[in-house]
């Protein structure tokens, strides 16, 4: 794990995000809630979502990135993916986070899609 | 008697109204109702006997609770009515027998249900007392079972042949079957003139001081018997209230056994559903471990993409970086030959035009190299980023993550249905327990113990009385003898006395002879369906039991369950045959153990045995195709039992061959 000197140091969630993450730790598919932020992390980047820096605002920390990110895996997908280049890779998960969040509640809860489902299919454009 | 139809209101697995008709000319007498089990054979067979004579018994012997005999369907829609209408011809007369329950709440026993019933002959009701002396001489209740025949129960009759079995209720029925009864009842009416002849003989000496000794003892003979049978006539009395006890115990115990295994059932799916559980509960964590460790899994796609375009670049950079390599050694080469005025290589001195010429080509060079450089810096990062890809192209979790998730849903369902089925279990377990399993046991040996103490005093009571009848009859011969005997009274006595004679001779030599009868038919019947050459006949025993002879005379011991089930199919139609009274046949499931050439030579032996056979078959025993050509020409009518929707409904379709 490594950062920038002015990338983030702990993750977390919006309100709204936080309030998606209770509901999608309730279906029990995830272990821990930084399973499902990751995952949520990784959708957001498979089907380019994104939250607008303004939106993430009252973010409570969850993690610090030492406990999320301990193999570099997460930082390493920020800058592999991104196709602009990325100063702050941590805040730029966090706020992919945020949308994957949206997304994940939306197929897992809402729309009861299977896991391998939701996993493996990017929606329609 | 012969059957013109049979239709049935909620009765078994027909809900609703269902109507079979089996009229069948005498050409073609044969009636085939095919239905697989559980599709409701039997229950045709039990709306016959239940229309007839209000009561149905189990395989067991055991009666029937006729709650248990209404459509679960019709229970269930509130619908608390049960009714059956069997129409018959017998003696040139049209009859329409109707029997209902009916109950205005849910029955919980027969107990709730209101009984009725009504016979029609010619269109005329006849009297409701009347109605069961009426269908008793038409078909007796106690004869019935050689008629409605169940080949599940032929283990009864194979009995016959047992020592070890008590057949004598089994005895007395093919007796009644055969008229036996009738001689039998004479006895017992000579025994009564007999009686009054000597009352009056008595009352004829009384006076004489000799004879008052012989005539108090024969009072006092004659006050014994009559208290013997009282005695005997109690003891009867209790036996059959002992044995409606055991019959009913024996229901209570069947009833018990299937809450037994119930219960069983019960504990097994709870441990299953345990077990299906953890077993899920395992996927569950496997899963979860997956999204922990494939939690990159969406982003493969992407990455491989990336990396494909990536990689491309990398190609164009390696040309670029190549090409400007050789373009500095072309440059370094020109600016030698320009600094030295003397090509390196070849020594060649460059003219004034030459070396213009090589500064405007270094210059061209130049130009291309820098143009090179300026592309470069784009790709700089190239291969790092190439190698983070990498970490993201695997696509194998996805992969174990669909397999364990059908896994999943696959024990998600299974135990749903676990749940299912023992929510079932319960339901009919409510209100039961183990104790009363114990209870009804204790309960049964002890009627059972008290049925044997009961069948114990009455034969020492038969033995007595047959001693005192010996007496009584010394006694009246003294009487007799003595001067002031009436003559006239006397003569009536000694008649009585061989007329008794003559009739118990009579009774033994006509058993004789019905048992005579019985083998010739029986053997004769043997003979046309058994495929076992080396079988002569059959030998009959007192209790009507049989058994195969073979060509030196010799009886077979070793019977298979197929001999036994032909066997006791010859004692049936040779009963039918030599019966004082005529009857539909209605066999249920006959041919079960039967192999293929017995079935067939039964199968064309089945159209003689009477007017109307009605068979219930299903496919595992007879074949439409393969067994019923046997039967060319002698069906009548054919039916299908099939399910109506639900696995507790039953439909009735007519078809033709």
């Amino acid at each position: 794990m490594t950062t920038g000197r002015d990338d983030k140091r702990t993750l977390g969630v919006t309100a709204a995000g936080a309030a998606d993450l209770d509901e999608i730790m309730s279906t029990e598919w995830f272990a821990e809630e930084m399973d499902a932020y990751r995952v949520a992390i990784s959708l957001a980047f498979a089907n380019d979502l994104m939250k607008d820096p303004s939106e993430m605002t009252g973010v409570s920390t969850k993690w610090n990135v030492g406990t999320l990110d301990p193999d570099d895996m997460l930082r390493s997908m920020v800058l592999a993916l991104s196709e602009e280049q990325v100063d702050r890779p941590y805040a730029h998960a966090e706020a992919r986070a945020a949308a994957g969040l949206e997304y994940l509640k939306r197929r897992l809860v809402d729309e009861k899609a299977q896991l391998a489902e939701i996993l493996a299919k990017a929606p329609a454009p | 008697m012969l059957l013109n139809s049979l239709k049935l209101t909620n009765f078994g697995p027909f809900y609703g109204d269902h109507l079979i008709e089996l009229d069948v000319a005498q050409s073609a007498p044969v009636v085939v109702v095919h239905g697989e089990n559980m599709r409701g054979k039997t229950s045709l067979v039990n709306a016959i006997r239940w229309c007839l004579y209000g009561r149905v018994v189990s395989r067991t012997g055991a009666p029937r609770s006729t709650t248990r005999l209404i459509s679960y369907d019709a229970l269930d829609a509130d619908k608390y009515y049960m009714g059956v209408v069997l129409t018959f011809t017998h003696d040139g007369g049209s009859y329409e027998l109707e029997r209902h329950v009916q109950s205005d709440v849910r029955p919980a026993g027969d107990g709730d249900l209101k009984e009725s019933v009504s016979l029609r002959r010619d269109g005329q009701f006849v009297p409701e007392r009347e109605i069961r002396d009426t269908i008793a001489a038409i078909l007796h209740d106690e004869i019935a079972r050689f008629f409605l025949f169940d080949g599940e129960m032929l283990a009864q009759y194979e009995a016959l042949v047992s020592e070890d079995t008590n057949t004598e209720l089994l005895r007395q029925s093919i007796e009644r079957i055969l008229g036996l009864p009738a001689l039998q009842r004479a006895l017992e009416d000579i025994d009564e003139l007999q009686s009054d002849a000597n009352q009056r003989q008595k009352r004829a000496v009384r006076h004489a001081t000799r004879t008052k000794k012989l005539a108090s003892e024969a009072d006092q003979i004659d006050g014994d018997l009559a208290s013997i049978d009282r005695d005997i006539g109690d003891l009867t009395s209790i036996q059959s209230e002992k044995q409606q006890q055991r019959d009913d115990l024996v229901e209570r115990r069947a009833r018990i056994a299937s809450i037994e295994a119930d219960a069983q059932r019960a504990e097994q799916l709870n441990t299953r559903i345990r077990e299906a559980t953890a077993d899920r509960d395992d996927l569950k964590d496997e899963i979860r471990q997956l999204l922990a460790d494939a939690w990159a899994e969406p982003v493969t796609g992407r990455a491989v993409e990336l990396l494909d375009s990536l990689e491309s670049a990398f190609e164009e950079e390696q040309a670029d970086r190549d090409l400007a390599v050789q373009l500095k050694f072309r440059i370094d080469h020109l600016h030698n030959m320009l600094d030295g005025g003397v090509c390196p290589i070849c020594d060649h001195v460059a003219s004034g035009d030459q070396r213009t010429g090589y500064q405007e080509r270094v210059a061209e060079l130049e130009t291309q190299r820098s143009q090179i450089q300026d592309r470069r810096p784009a790709s700089a990062n190239l291969s790092t980023r190439m190698r983070e890809l990498r970490r993201f192209n695997s696509k194998s979790g996805l992969t174990l993550l669909q397999e364990k998730e059908r896994r999943y849903r696959r024990a998600t369902l299974y135990i749903r249905r676990l749940r299912q089925d023992l929510k079932e279990t319960s339901d009919r377990l409510r209100g039961h327990d183990s104790a009363e399993v114990r209870k009804i046991q204790e309960e049964y040996d002890k009627v059972i113990g008290d049925l044997r103490d009961v069948e114990h005093d009455l034969d020492a009571k038969e033995a007595e009385r047959t001693e005192k009848l010996s007496d009584r009859s010394r006694v009246r011969q003294q009487i007799r003898n003595l001067p002031e005997a009436s003559p006239r009274i006397a003569t009536e006595s000694s008649v009585y006395d061989a007329l008794t004679q003559a009739f118990t001779e009579t009774v033994e030599e006509f058993r004789e002879e019905l048992r005579s009868v019985v083998e010739e038919e029986a053997s004769d019947i043997f003979s046309q369906i058994t495929t076992e050459p080396g079988y002569d006949g059959l030998s009959i025993n007192d209790q009507y039991g049989l058994e195969i002879m073979d060509t030196s005379g010799h009886v077979i011991h070793e019977r298979s369950a197929g001999a036994e089930q032909v066997v006791a199919l010859a004692l049936m139609a040779a009963l039918n045959r030599a019966a004082v009274r005529e009857g539909p046949i209605v066999m249920d499931t006959p041919f079960g153990r039967l192999d293929v050439s017995h079935r067939k030579n039964i199968l064309e032996f089945v159209p003689t045995m009477g007017s109307q056979v009605i068979l219930l078959v299903q496919s595992g025993e007879v074949d439409a195709e393969r067994d019923l050509i046997h039967l060319k020409g002698k069906i009548g009518r054919q039916y299908r039992l099939t399910r109506d929707g639900a696995p507790t409904r039953s439909l009735i379709e007519r078809f033709d061959e």
